[in-house]
């Protein structure tokens, strides 16, 4: 989600911890490359961005190497006149990486999702769950990658997908939850490529003469 | 006063509990983000002296936040958590107790508390996984 500064909608995105993207939409400015100048102090000296984004051979955008949780001062200025001149915690717009390394322990009729934690606190893993006779998936979350799910028909097959959350009261309103991992799904405590076609629960079968 | 000593974890926790509602419900539905961040912090003794600035030195334009919900809490927390901590010394807050009518809030004031919550977010943004 964009936000709209001035004339300006202007998206920045913490891509997990190790890159800043600023992009925005110049429409009001058509033809014109604008400068992006940007900050981590507020006692230093703007510098310019060096790996600007380009759309139509003009400059839309900037990306920044960021490792720390700091305040991003930035500019964007059609020649030397200032069009927006901002100040964010970047963490607000943190978009975590997807959870890797998912495993699953099966127990009767339950499974327990992990996969390695991020460094820090302030996340939910959200685990989510359909079997072939669900129509939407269904979610589970908690502090830390460590989800376990009952109440599962050891008959049935599942898919499974996680993803990683920001808490607003560590990470404000605006951050992006990372994308869903990839979906694995299991038959009978087995892994498996994918869920068969849903078979016809017996009440519903019919029969063409 | 120096934060080193306080009980960070339990701090957290109030914060995550209460403090943090209270502060969303000052904002009265503005957006933390709508404001510029301007005040930073790197770690978490640095995070609680500038929370504590904020909180009960408001700049010009914002009368005084002391004696709001929020500050009201988080005078009690550094009091609990925080040895030797004494607010009545420092900033002398049972003046602002006794103003039981609430502020009026000024757009200055809801800066000074966008920035409240970008502290406390990077206060609770130091605490690793265990």
């Amino acid at each position: 989600g964009g936000r709209i500064w001035g004339v300006l909608q202007v998206q920045i995105i913490w891509f997990n911890f190790e890159t800043v993207q600023v992009t925005w939409n110049a429409s009001e400015y058509p033809g014109t490359n604008l400068t992006f100048l940007y900050r981590f102090d507020s006692g230093d000296t703007y510098d310019q961005c060096t790996n600007y984004i380009l759309q139509h051979d003009l400059t839309a955008g900037c990306t920044l190497d960021a490792e720390q949780d700091e305040i991003l001062y930035f500019s964007i200025e059609n020649g030397t006149h200032p069009l927006l001149t901002q100040s964010h915690w970047i963490s607000y717009y943190l978009k975590p990486g997807s959870p890797r390394d998912l495993s699953f322990l099966w127990q009767q009729e339950a499974v327990t999702v992990t996969c390695p934690d991020l460094l820090y606190d302030g996340f939910l893993y959200e685990v989510q769950h359909r079997s072939t006779f669900d129509t939407s998936w269904q979610s589970q979350e908690e502090e830390t990658c460590n989800v376990t799910i009952e109440g599962l028909d050891t008959e049935k097959c599942y898919c499974f997908r996680a993803r990683v959350k920001t808490t607003e009261s560590s990470y404000g309103p605006d951050a992006y939850p990372s994308d869903w991992s990839e979906v694995t799904c299991w038959h009978g405590g087995q892994p498996t490529d994918l869920c068969p076609d849903k078979l016809l629960h017996p009440k519903f079968t019919r029969f063409i003469l | 006063y120096n934060f080193t000593n306080c009980d960070f974890e339990k701090i957290k926790q109030k914060y995550q509990k209460t403090i943090y509602d209270d502060l969303k419900e000052y904002m009265n539905g503005t957006r933390s983000t709508q404001f510029n961040s301007t005040v930073s912090c790197n770690n978490r003794a640095d995070c609680l002296a500038a929370i504590e600035r904020l909180t009960f030195r408001p700049p010009r334009g914002c009368a005084s936040l002391a004696g709001e919900a929020f500050a009201l809490r988080t005078d009690a927390t550094f009091t609990l958590q925080c040895p030797g901590y004494s607010s009545a010394q420092i900033h002398n807050t049972q003046a602002a107790k006794k103003r039981k009518k609430r502020e009026v809030t000024t757009n200055k004031c809801l800066e000074q508390v966008s920035q409240l919550l970008g502290l406390w977010g990077r206060f609770c943004r130091t605490f690793r996984k265990q």
